[in-house]
């Protein structure tokens, strides 16, 4: 009975980002792309798209980096008009989208600042969308252990935080297990609200929030291979909210080389896909092109039904797609190596 | 898990009133049975002392108003989708207003019912039920029936225009051949609006009020 109330809060913003949705880029727009011979000529074409006059307010040369920023802001921008307007239990759902930005930049504020790096060099490397209140205070802190109980502890990662660490060891973490731990609760916590709301929200984003956590948990064994992480600590930072969720992961932590992964993946007909080897003569796609590809198979899934809350996710995790899409061509035009540019993965 | 969702204070309160509600109820009509005074719940009585009237107008104040709700759901939920769609391609603003008319045409079947069932209450001046007469007992009870198939079916078909409604302007934002589609599964969702005041025609048809 989602339809039936859904339009009151929900009604303006869900035509919105569907009228967004329209200018993600098609195959027609890559080609154009793709033949392009400078960053120049990129530029013109996508004044064309939506994109319109982005870049061409820019002062100085344009480089890939340039783009690479521009793009993000807009984003950040479209998504901010987005939040602006949203009402409960939208807007807790958007706040839920911009916490693993903002676990991302927490993590390279505290390595900046226990290597002794000044805050305002770090800043505008942050993703605009995981902004949050306390940021520039971070820098004031010495250790991790002063910057949570000062200042995370305020923040929407406060509670992630309880999940994963207690305060004594938080100094000892390496940042990048840090960062596994926080978006291991993130995601637990994101699935138990999607199932929470129920309905077509339940039905569109729990197949994707599971897809992420199988896929964190494939690239962290994957990744601790001839590294020290041993199996026991591995386990503790797999998520558990996927379809691997207790047999796979227990099997994955025992897993010491990539063909005992393969044989995990085997067990599950989706993943099996993903790992298998192509086929002779098609050109070799990493894994982690082949899971971005499956992440926008899914996430296009979320446009086919009205009233819920999917459709926010996926257009913003689109748009990322598309924006890695145009830096990949946009290095591939740069670097005159117009050999991999057709590797971009086309979202329509 | 159960016990979690009695822990929550809502959860207490639903479950308070209707055990409550539910409990006054046994013990009402286990007394009426034990103290052998069953007959004063007595249907007949209330169906021939309550005046014919009082049936007329229910029926006249359900139809409107429940038609009057479903075109106004079906219009907020068309409409919002309309504005937000209308945004990015403002080209469906002008054409999409044709579901809010479909909607619309759904209070319209309402008022007309209205008007309609209101034309045949006639005034009579006997008191008594047997003095009544079972023609004036049959003229309420038509009223309010027809006022209650024209006012639910109103309601529901002005739910379902609006939803399709709704569909009807994203698509059309997306891709301009898909309106002309999706607007004959409106057209249809419309008719069973006309259904229900074909129906209240003919169980008001024979209405006769008066001495």
């Amino acid at each position: 009975m989602e339809e039936l109330s859904f339009n009151v809060d929900h009604g303006y913003l869900e035509g919105l980002v569907r009228g967004m949705k329209a200018g993600i880029l098609t195959q027609a727009d890559y080609q154009n792309l793709t033949q392009c011979d400078s960053l120049e000529d990129m530029k013109l074409h996508l004044q064309s798209t939506d994109y319109a006059k982005l870049l061409s307010s820019s002062e100085g040369d344009l480089t890939v980096s340039l783009v690479d920023s521009k793009l993000r802001d807009k984003l950040a921008t479209e998504f901010s008009c987005l939040r602006s307007n949203a009402l409960p239990p939208l807007s807790t759902f958007l706040d839920y989208m911009t916490y693993s930005y903002m676990i991302d930049n927490v993590v390279m504020l505290i390595t900046g600042a226990l290597k002794q790096r000044d805050v305002a060099e770090l800043l505008p490397r942050c993703h605009p969308l995981g902004a949050f209140d306390q940021m520039a205070a971070v820098g004031i802190a010495r250790t991790p252990t002063e910057l949570y109980s000062a200042i995370l502890v305020d923040t929407p990662l406060g509670q992630f935080f309880q999940d994963a660490v207690s305060e004594s060891n938080l100094d000892e973490m390496e940042a990048e297990i840090l960062r596994n731990k926080l978006y291991k609760a993130y995601l637990e916590s994101f699935h138990s609200f999607c199932k929470g709301v129920g309905g077509a929200t339940m039905e569109t984003m729990c197949p994707v929030l599971e897809f992420e956590a199988d896929r964190r948990a494939f690239i962290i064994t994957v990744n601790s291979f001839g590294t020290d992480l041993s199996g026991a600590d591995r386990s503790a930072l797999y998520p558990s909210c996927g379809r691997l969720y207790p047999e796979g992961l227990s099997l994955l932590a025992k897993a010491e080389d990539h063909e005992q992964v393969k044989a995990v993946a085997d067990c599950y007909a989706e993943y099996k896909i993903l790992f298998e080897e192509p086929e002779p003569g098609k050109d070799f796609k990493t894994l982690e092109d082949r899971f971005f590809e499956q992440e926008v198979k899914l996430n296009t899934l979320a446009f086919l039904q009205q009233f819920h809350f999917g459709v926010f996710y996926s257009y913003i995790k689109l748009k990322e797609q598309e924006i890695r899409n145009i830096i990949w061509i946009a290095e591939c035009v740069t670097q005159r190596q117009k050999s991999k540019i057709d590797h971009y993965i086309p979202i329509f | 898990m159960l016990l979690e969702w009695m822990m929550n204070g809502h959860a207490i309160l639903y479950t308070g009133v209707t055990l409550a509600f539910w409990s006054t109820i046994l013990v009402v009509g286990l007394c009426y049975t034990i103290f052998d005074l069953g007959f004063r719940f007595d249907v007949g009585w209330f169906l021939t002392e309550t005046s014919p009237f009082m049936w007329a107008n229910l029926g006249i104040g359900l139809s409107i108003s429940l038609s009057v709700v479903g075109a106004a759901w079906g219009i907020y939920i068309t409409g919002s989708s309309i504005i937000g769609g209308g945004v990015k391609a403002p080209r469906i603003k002008t054409k999409n207003l044709v579901s809010i008319i479909f909607c619309e045409a759904v209070a319209i079947y309402g008022i007309i019912m209205a008007i309609v069932i209101s034309n045949m209450a006639e005034n009579f001046s006997a008191t008594t039920p047997v003095a009544i007469g079972s023609k004036n007992y049959q003229a309420g009870y038509s009223m309010f029936g027809a006022g209650l198939t024209v006012g639910f079916s109103n309601l529901f078909c002005g739910i379902c225009v609006g939803i399709v409604g709704s569909g009807a302007a994203l698509a059309d934002a997306q891709n301009a051949s898909l309106f002309v589609k999706i607007l004959i599964v409106e057209i249809f969702g419309s008719a069973i609006g006309l259904f229900g005041v074909i129906v209240a025609i003919l169980q008001t048809s024979k209405v006769k009020m008066g001495d």
